[in-house]
């Protein structure tokens, strides 16, 4: 179970939030090519380690909140708004 | 001249005004009537409804005003609560207010409001509320969105007995009340309403 920091009510219960994917993926410009849209809907790094994802506080105050989140071991390094560049750990954590 | 019946989500339950003597563990009133109104305010202009308002603009901290009381919801949002002007009336006071900085949602027939109190009040929440709600943490004028139940609830602590005002969606005001008055069945429970 996560504890996730959301920016605007504090450290709450992951129960108050959903998922909403990889917050690295960018959308194309209209007039890009077929497999550029592919890619950004498809393809995704999967990464094993540092990720930086969108949780949507929809439990909350309904706000989205990018998440920097170890996918092997759960742990949440950093939170902020989705205007916030947030860095990954410099070292990647092995089990 | 015809009589309406004003019906509010939990009227059908026939509930009665309750006589403040009971000795169980948990009371629940329901709170019919109140006027609710949910304000939002345009880009950059949180500060300045706040200020027309008299109310905070911080998270998690209801202000108590001497017509109305607002417990902030998002940045920008808030949810106004008044015991007159059900009618609209309310809303209509609230635009007036804040003039072009933002925008005024009529709410009152959208949301039910519980209020829970008695000794067993915590035991109840801490069945399906993930929040801290420690006096230490959660002070008097506390609020926050959170679920129970599987229920979106805005909640706002009264005072420290602790009572606590849990207000929901009408359309999910039945099964959070079967919820919150089965959790209080093995305490005691009275049922009443304002």
């Amino acid at each position: 179970m996560h504890r996730i920091d959301c920016p605007w009510c504090g450290v709450r219960d992951e129960s108050e939030f959903q998922y909403q994917g990889d917050a690295t993926v960018s959308r194309p410009k209209f007039k890009a090519s077929e497999e550029a849209f592919f890619r950004y809907a498809y393809v995704r790094e999967n990464p094993r380690g540092w990720h930086t994802e969108w949780w949507h506080h929809v439990g909350g105050c309904r706000q989205w909140v990018k998440v920097v989140r170890n996918t092997l071991t759960h742990e949440i390094h950093v939170t902020g708004t989705p205007a916030d560049k947030l860095a990954h750990p410099r070292k990647v954590k092995s089990p | 001249m015809a009589e309406f019946n004003i019906v509010t989500p939990l009227s059908h339950l026939g509930l009665v005004a309750g006589k403040g003597t009971s000795s169980a563990g948990v009371l629940l009133a329901d709170r019919p009537g109140l006027a609710i109104a949910q304000v939002f305010a345009k880009k950059g202009k949180t500060a300045a409804v706040a200020k027309k308002l008299g109310i905070s603009a911080e998270p998690c901290v209801a202000t108590s005003h001497e017509n109305y009381t607002a417990l902030p919801l998002s940045p920008g949002q808030w949810m106004l609560f008044a015991t007159t002007g059900a009618d609209g009336s309310f809303q209509r006071l609230l635009e007036k207010q804040i003039g072009k900085n933002g925008y005024v949602s009529e709410q009152s027939h959208s949301r039910a409001a519980i209020r829970i109190s008695g000794a067993k009040v915590l035991d109840v929440l801490s069945k399906e509320c993930r929040l801290d709600l420690h006096s230490s943490v959660a002070d008097v004028g506390f609020c926050a969105q959170t679920t129970m139940s599987g229920v979106g609830v805005l909640m706002h602590k009264i005072d420290d007995s602790p009572t606590f005002d849990l207000v929901v969606f009408a359309g999910f005001a039945d099964s959070f009340w079967h919820w919150i008055t089965q959790a209080s069945a093995e305490y005691g429970v009275e049922l009443s309403r304002d």
